[in-house]
């Protein structure tokens, strides 16, 4: 199938809604033959009537449909049209003219005598005037807005109804009688039960809600100090784990739904914004209509196979009649800086220990005395350090420093100092312009917004630029028929200097303090033996790099109002992400060659992902006695496409001509692929008397990526709620308990989240060889891939005490995956080192806890508390038999059990297994060293194990001894039954790693407390997790010092070292001069030194804003405004060292699975700082 | 409401009617067409061959890891008397250590066979497949011909290496079959099938063609007499491998005529595929393919002073491994004591260092394009070269105690060496023997072939007596351990006996 025919099949699933939609006939303006007699004709029936019988046109507006026309007889042959019309219309209130062959028919105005002005106001129940309160005059399209007194006037007739809504307050409508005046008092809506929650495919009751669903008002994130929905979340909603694995700006948070579904592929949910999956990262917060999170499999069995990590939904702002023409002005102007510093040693507390301790290492006299960062060695012009002695007659140069050399007091040492962390993290400029236009009248209502976001970057090179702009428009064409169009634009430009951040940024914060920058004529000098170590400033001249992503998001969506209760909805939404990468590398800069590569490299990169959407359901409502049935059906079908190109240049001759038209040598390559999901489904939601709800969904996809007969998967879900405290036995007073309700469900959903060939097998032919082509096989065949399922139950319960001053909801789930898509490790005796089957099984618990507090509400004052708190806890369950073995115990006798493990590690004398992926253990586990302790003793050194990682080095004898200890070190942990040395003794190696903590943390949650005090608002928000670790692997870097003869710098952590013999309170190890390279490798394996425990309490939002008084704006013309300052991940309460967050050590990858840990040395950014902000906020309501 | 039913049946049928319009359209069944699936490959005579071609991108990748490669899998392990850290800068990481001092374990990186075994896995895909798929009989024998000679090859590397390997002769290509979870066979079973391979190679020699990068008749007759020679010497195969031996060499022909005059013009990477060269990875910068384990060898920018960087003296990041002292002392002796024409190509060496003149050594051979700096590994690693014939041509009149014919072979690598006929004449069993071993040294270094020779000629004691030391405990000592992951990933695999 190619992608001409879905654009024929989308649009005859269109053109199947709309070619029942209205019949239209022929000519007039003629003589016609009537015979037609009505007793109580409306404008509707009458003109129906008399189209048929002589297909004369009529357009009016729908609230004319229904007006009284009272008897109509006609029967003449060959009347006129005008005839005809008077008969029917004249003395009847309904006025006519003839454009283009259709009769207009409007109101007589002339004849509405009755027309008077009604006056009134709109208040809150403490009697405060509520501004801007909407009054519409039902059924028309006319309305005012209350004003600064609460006061409003409206020209109305008696008899009609006037509609009063306010934001946050209950829509009330009230009919008008003679007595004219109308003083309304609205009451807040503070019951969240009562909410709607969009539920997919339509929008239900929170009341009457029998699944585990968190809603997140749009307006709790307008204005949120953040670039991305995601950060503005962290905490906010139980269940749902919202962590940075990578800080750099424009990268947004990741996503874990009640622990995802899945052992080692991705669990990330899936995003719908408006009925498309997309990503969320380039949705402006302020667009936000509200954000909802099915997190139970019947919330989500909706969305079948795609549903098993859980789905968000995003609604985007329509316009709103209530809230009358409304322009919003946002402005948020501040700066950003790093949160976090690795407190890095300056040049003199650099040389001071350095100096000291390379006579430990060998070569000591080379290394002191040559070009090194604390060597003595180093010329001008050509050496990458300063350090050296001051000369007999020399003054200390200009900027310089100096010190007595702590090995020869009588020397003086002269070196520059530079800060390498204040050269890579900085102040930076953040700010966001947003502009907001709200209203509507019966036809037509609109939104639209557009905004700019600049971040500047604390990271060198990370600047981030967000445009966004987003329309909606609805059109009730008839009463029955709405049309609505939404369009997203958005275009996002990051500027980042590689793909790999350690290499550059990891390595140039390594660089020694006495490193000299530049040359006396201002050239660059090189950063370190290893090239890619320089310093900021040469990667900002030499790398011009740009990622620009352009997304469009549009849909066209029909909705019909078939007949009382049945509705249909038809749309068709499309999206396309158009990505440009462009890389350039310059030869040559202020006469300094490329010291990293010469090649001058370009690379351009363009993908598209283009996404077509069709959708169409019915939906059925109906209510008779105390029963309602509510029930959807529907189709859906969605189509893939992406293409990729990209292109490298090499060898271009100056650096003039930055672009691939200028390279001597060139590589391409190039995809394009598709995929497609079909799926149909179902829901039915049966109440009775409001007390017993039941629901049942059905959906059944077909993907593409299956083979045949394995394609389909169907996913059937049930849930069922019982409100209590509305049975005639609860005898407790309603104004203490006023909702006790209980829910149940349970459900199939699904992942198809595999790769396009997973199933199909592939081969590359990307390689030559000798001028030869070759083919390769590349991806596994499996053809027996199906669909991984996860049943999940749920259970839960909502209650709110004292008139909804205390709300508390609570949630048990549980939920297996089998048939679990799994990334098998293959052995290393093939071709394929993974391949993607259907194995084993696991199963992701836990509990979670909402709790809002009213504790204070005055009409001057009032604090509200938000708490919430999440449990998640994993296991798994079953692996394939290729992974069994026949288990011992750790003494190594039979237990006589079967056991099945992934990986690991296997004790070579006992044969126990532990580590990897195995049933009855928990995922996510990070395995490393143990430290017994440190080495007091030279006795106690020659005893120690033999470390199969130690250089044993001993200046004593000038000899490298593998496995050898010294006085200092750390003894490791040494595990009974693990490899010993042939000659029978103990030694410690791989086999004597130990679980040091867990990549995921069991808990997370947040705690909001909101304080309104008269027009100020104080808001302050914590966020936290208990219970991961994350192997930092940068605190390993800043007590290594290596990089070539000890050139790398170090934390200040590293005078908590081991000193002495007897040092016990020594909190790490000795230090060594590169300890990796000529060391004993205390620091270098991943152990607890580097495996830090990541609990943090994260202080992650505080703001202050005022309503400035009315007084002040009116008189500009202005209905509001808000001003504010507010800060955004001010501080971390957190064990974990340096920049590093405590919110990563997770795949950057949303492609990964978030149960395997990453170190931060993997070169994604994540060990840069997470930025806290400081902005100022301007908030206009027009 | 008699209206509305209709209004109702008619959207219900318009949607039926446009779903079954889309589902007709087969949406589900898209086939990728810019891949080669397994639905569309294995079709033609150009997926056989450009598979084959495959094989040996494969082999080559194996050959070009940082420590898994001909030098740590068939020189390091020579051991103090041939190899040490830089004599400049004195250090090596624990790798570079265990395999010189054979200190291996399961986590030491030469250990590793992934490689060797992906281009095996390759190999088996042509064998299994090439003969059903439609295609010229003589391109079906050439494909047949390359796969079997890089399996055997692959394979011998394997048995010498770890004795009991896994034996896969079908691809792995499902997670069901016996073959993705393989046992270690026993190696009697592994050189049965080596056999039976270079057989079928030498069956279908006539069609393999002449490309150097590539199986050619030569390089199966080559990997004959080798794996005869490892047969007799070192597994007690009995004489018939004598006779096998002597069969290929014999094919290749013994004599002056294919050895290059020049002997450092042999491993030049403007001289490529000579006449010398028999079977060659090729490496070369327009195809990317570049890398080789003669990094090591170079010198740090740093250590070298900048009028001598590339000229002469190789620049790269590291120099971890140089000469010993020792092997550095006998080749000097060599071309001072015999005019050794060859030394000048197998040690660089003077005083070319930063400051105060200090003397460096390197292995001279294999130089990459040493026109940019640092270098770039673009030079050709060889694998066989007629040297090698010859040479074996001597052992093999050796073991079939032909001492004046060994001479024979012997000096033709001599005249070549010393410029001088004759140079050996001594033909008593100790002198020949001696002669082969000094040879074997002082032709070959850095090529990875001069342990296996130790081993035939049971010499390698002398060399190395920490192995006789360490053969008390390990009667496997001149085997290696498996890689400790390739025991994680596969639960029916053992350690090497002997071995942790």
């Amino acid at each position: 199938m190619n992608y001409k025919k879905v654009l024929i099949c989308c649009l005859a699933a269109l053109m199947g809604v709309f070619f029942v939609s209205r019949p239209v006939a022929g000519a007039q303006d003629k003589l016609y033959d009537v015979d037609l007699s009505m007793s109580q004709a409306t404008v509707s029936s009458f003109t129906a009537a008399l189209t048929k019988q002589t297909g004369i046109l009529f357009s009016y507006e729908t609230d004319l449909e229904s007006k009284a026309l009272g008897k109509i007889s006609i029967k003449e042959k060959g009347a006129s049209l005008e005839s005809i019309l008077l008969r029917a219309f004249s003395g009847k209130g309904v006025t006519w003219k003839i454009v283009n062959r259709t009769v207009i028919l409007t109101e007589d105005v002339s004849r509405q005598d009755n027309r008077s002005t009604v006056r009134g106001s709109v208040k809150d129940s403490s009697g405060e005037p509520l501004i801007g309160a909407g009054v519409i005059i039902k059924g028309k399209g006319t309305g005012v807005t209350t004003d600064i007194n609460g006061n409003f006037a409206i020209e109305a007739e008696p008899g009609q109804t006037l509609v009063f809504s306010f934001i946050g307050f209950i829509t009330q409508e009230a009919r008008i009688t003679k007595a004219a005046r109308m003083d309304i008092v609205l009451l807040q809506d503070t019951n969240l039960l009562e909410d709607v929650v969009v539920v997919g495919y339509g929008t239900q009751s929170r009341r009457t809600l029998t699944t585990s669903i968190a809603k997140v008002d749009g307006s709790s994130i307008f204005d949120a100090p953040v670039a991305s929905v995601g950060d503005a979340l962290k905490g906010k909603v139980t269940g749902v784990r919202i962590a940075s694995s990578n800080t750099l700006p424009g990268e947004a948070p990741r996503f874990l739904i009640r622990g995802g579904s899945s052992i080692n592929m991705s669990n990330d949910p899936v995003v719908i914004v408006d009925g498309i999956q997309r990503s969320m990262d380039d949705i402006n917060p302020n667009d936000i209509e509200s954000m909802e999170v099915l997190k139970d499999a019947a919330s989500a069995g909706i969305y079948g196979s795609r549903a098993s990590n859980g789905i968000i939904l995003i609604t985007t702002k329509k316009g709103s009649v209530s809230k009358g023409p409304e322009i919003v002005f946002d402005a948020q102007v501040g700066f950003s800086q790093p949160s976090r510093s690795w407190d890095l040693l300056n040049a003199t507390e650099f040389l001071t220990l350095v100096r000291q301790a390379i006579p430990l290492g060998p070569n000591s006299d080379t290394i002191l005395n040559g070009a090194n960062a604390a060597g003595t060695g180093n010329v001008l012009p050509t050496s990458m350090f300063t350090t050296r002695f001051l000369g007999d007659d020399e003054e200390v140069p200009a900027g310089w420093l100096s010190m007595a050399d702590p090995l020869d007091p009588s020397r003086t040492l002269i070196y520059t100092d530079y800060d390498a962390e204040k050269d890579w993290f900085r102040t930076a400029l953040w700010h966001k312009e947003y502009i907001g236009v709200n209203g509507g009248n019966d036809a037509v209502k609109y939104a639209a917004s557009a905004s700019y976001l600049g971040d500047d970057g604390i990271v060198a090179m990370s600047k981030y630029k967000l445009f966004t702009m987003h329309g909606n428009t609805s059109f009730n064409v008839t009463k029955k028929i709405t049309f609505s169009t939404t369009f997203d634009f958005s275009r996002a430009v990051k500027n980042p200097l590689t793909s790999n951040y350690f290499n550059a940024i990891g390595r140039g914060l390594m660089e020694a303090p006495t490193h000299r920058n530049f040359d006396e004529e201002g050239h660059w000098i090189m950063g370190g033996t290893n090239v890619n170590q320089q310093i900021a400033s040469f990667y900002e001249s030499f790398y011009d790099r740009e990622m620009a992503t352009n997304n469009v998001s549009a849909n066209f969506t029909l909705n019909w109002k078939i007949a009382d209760g049945l509705s249909a909805t038809a749309q068709y939404a499309a999206f396309d992400s158009n990505y440009r990468g462009s890389y350039y590398a310059r030869g040559m800069v202020n006469g300094t060659r490329n010291f990293i590569s010469g090649t001058r490299s370009t690379t351009e990169t363009r993908t598209e992902t283009l996404r077509d959407h069709v959708t169409a359901y019915l939906n059925y409502k109906k209510n008779w006695g105390g029963h309602e049935i509510n029930a959807t059906a529907g189709y859906e079908y969605t189509h893939w496409r992406y293409w990729y190109v990209n292109a490298t240049g090499t060898g271009s001759s100056s650096d003039k001509v930055p672009i691939l038209d200028s390279a001597t040598e060139y590589t391409a390559s190039n995809q394009d692929t598709r995929q497609a999901l079909m799926s149909g489904f179902g829901r039915v939601n049966y109440d009775f008397t409001g007390r017993y709800i039941f629901s049942a969904t059905l959906r059944a996809d077909g993907s593409s990526k299956f083979a045949k007969g394995k394609r389909w998967g169907f996913f059937p879900t049930g849930s069922a709620a019982w409100i209590v405290n509305d049975e005639p036995f609860w005898r407790v007073d309603p104004s203490v308990v006023n909702l006790f309700k209980f829910r149940a469900s349970y459900g199939l959903t699904g992942n198809n989240g595999i790769g396009l060939y997973d199933t199909y097998g592939a081969y590359s032919t990307a390689n030559s060889y000798s001028g030869y082509s070759t083919t390769l096989p590349s991806t596994m065949m499996n053809n027996d891939l199906k669909w991984e399922k996860t049943s999940q139950f749920d259970l839960g319960v909502d209650m709110s005490f004292f008139k909804d001053r205390i709300r508390l909801v609570l949630d048990y789930y549980d939920k297996v995956t089998s048939d679990m898509l799994f990334s098998i490790t293959l052995p290393d005796t093939g071709s394929f080192g993974s391949a993607k089957a259907n194995v084993g099984s696991a199963r992701f618990y836990g509990f979670e806890v909402e709790l809002h507090t009213a504790n204070i509400q005055t009409r001057d004052f009032s604090w509200d508390t938000d708490f919430t708190y999440s449990f998640a806890r994993n296991e798994v369950l079953s692996l394939p038999d290729e992974y069994m073995y026949d288990e011992v115990d750790i003494n190594g006798n039979p237990t006589g059990k079967k056991a099945w493990r992934i990986g690991g590690y296997t004790m070579s004398e006992s044969g126990w297994r532990f580590g990897g992926t195995a049933v009855g253990e928990p995922l996510g586990r990070i395995y490393g060293y143990k430290i017994d302790h440190i080495i007091q003793t030279e006795a106690e050194a020659a005893a120690a194990l033999y470390d199969s990682q130690s250089h044993g080095y001993l200046p004593s004898d000038n000899l490298s001894v593998e496995g050898r200890k010294a006085v200092g070190d750390y003894e490791w942990m040494n595990r009974p039954g693990s490899a010993k040395l042939p000659d029978g003794r103990e030694q410690i190696n791989g086999e004597d790693m130990f679980l040091l903590g867990n990549v995921v943390p069991h808990s997370t949650g947040g705690l909001n407390n909101t304080i309104r005090f008269k027009r100020l608002t104080f808001n302050i928000y914590m966020d936290y997790a208990i219970g991961h670790s994350i192997y930092n692997y940068m605190k390993t870097r800043f007590i290594q010092n290596t990089l070539g003869n000890s050139n790398s710098n170090l934390s200040h952590y590293v005078y908590d070292c081991w000193k002495y013999p007897g040092d016990t309170g020594a909190k790490y190890a000795r230090f060594f001069p590169n300890d990796a390279d000529f060391g004993n490798r205390n620091f270098s394996r991943a152990s607890d030194f580097n495996v830090e425990r990541a609990d943090y309490l994260c202080l992650r939002d505080v703001s202050l804003f005022y309503e400035l008084p009315e007084k002040w704006v009116k008189p500009l013309g202005v209905k509001r405004v808000n001003i504010g300052v507010s800060g955004n991940s001010l501080y971390y309460f957190t064990a974990v060292s340096g920049t590093v967050s405590p919110e990563s050590g997770i795949s950057t990858d949303s492609s990964a699975g978030q149960y395997s840990f990453v170190n931060n040395g993997s070169g994604d950014g994540s060990f840069a700082p997470p930025a806290r902000k400081i902005l100022f906020n301007v908030k206009i309501t027009f | 409401m008699p209206a509305d039913m209709k209004k109702i049946i008619r959207f219900i049928l318009a949607v039926a009617t446009a779903c079954t319009l889309v589902a007709s359209c087969n949406a589900l069944d898209i086939i990728q067409d810019n891949k080669l699936s397994a639905s569309n490959m294995w079709q033609d005579e150009n997926d056989v061959l450009t598979s084959t071609y495959g094989i040996f991108y494969r082999m080559r990748e194996n050959f070009v890891q940082n420590y898994v490669n001909v030098f740590y899998w068939g020189e390091a392990r020579v051991g103090n008397y041939m190899w040490g850290p830089s004599l400049e800068n004195r250090v090596q990481d624990n790798d570079m250590i265990a395999v010189r001092l054979s200190q291996m374990n399961g986590s030491t990186n030469s250990c590793s066979w992934s490689a060797l075994y992906t281009a095996i896995d390759q190999a088996n895909s042509v064998l299994k497949y090439a003969p059903s798929v439609p295609m010229s009989d003589s391109a079906r024998r050439r494909a047949i011909g390359q796969a079997s000679f890089a399996r055997a090859y692959c394979y011998f590397w394997a048995a010498r290496l770890w004795g009991d390997v896994p034996l896969n002769l079908l691809p792995v290509e499902s997670t069901t079959q016996p073959e993705t979870y393989p046992v270690r066979a026993p190696k009697e079973e592994v050189y049965r099938q080596i056999g039976l391979d270079i057989e079928q190679a030498v069956e279908y020699a006539d069609d393999l063609g002449n490309e150097k990068y590539f199986a050619t008749k030569d390089a199966v007759n080559m990997l004959k007499a080798e794996y005869a020679l490892w047969m007799y010497s070192t597994q007690n195969g009995g004489d018939s491998y004598l006779t096998l031996a002597e069969e290929a060499l014999d094919a290749i022909g013994i004599g002056s005529s294919k050895l290059l005059a020049d002997y450092g013009k042999i491993f030049d990477r403007e001289n490529k595929k000579n006449t010398e060269v028999v079977f060659a990875l090729n490496n070369n910068q327009t195809e990317k393919l570049t890398g080789g384990y003669y990094w090591y060898f170079y010198m740090a920018g740093a250590n070298v002073a900048t009028q001598f960087q590339q000229n002469p003296v190789p620049i790269y990041a590291t120099q971890w491994w140089s000469y010993s002292q020792q092997f550095v002392d006998v080749m000097v002796a060599s071309k001072q004591d015999n005019g050794d024409s060859r030394v000048a190509t197998n040690l660089g060496m003077g005083g070319y260092g930063e400051g105060d003149g200090r003397i460096l050594t390197w292995p001279n051979k294999f130089l990459g394009d040493m026109s940019v700096n640092p270098t770039v590994f673009d030079c050709d690693l060889l694998y066989y070269r007629y040297a090698q014939a010859v040479m074996m041509h001597a052992e093999l009149k050796y073991y079939q105690k032909d001492y004046s014919a060994a001479l024979k072979s012997l000096n033709i690598i001599a005249k070549r060496a010393y410029g001088r006929d004759n140079f050996y004449s001594d033909s008593s069993r100790d002198a020949i023997l001696q002669a082969l071993t000094d040879e074997y040294f002082l032709e070959f270094p850095c090529e990875g072939v001069i342990w296996w020779a130790l081993i035939r000629l049971d010499k390698i004691w002398d060399y190395n007596p920490e192995l006789a030391d360490k053969r008390v405990n390990n009667p496997n000592i001149l085997l290696w351990p498996i890689s400790q992951s390739a025991i994680n990933k596969n639960n029916k695999l053992r350690q090497t006996e002997g071995w942790s």
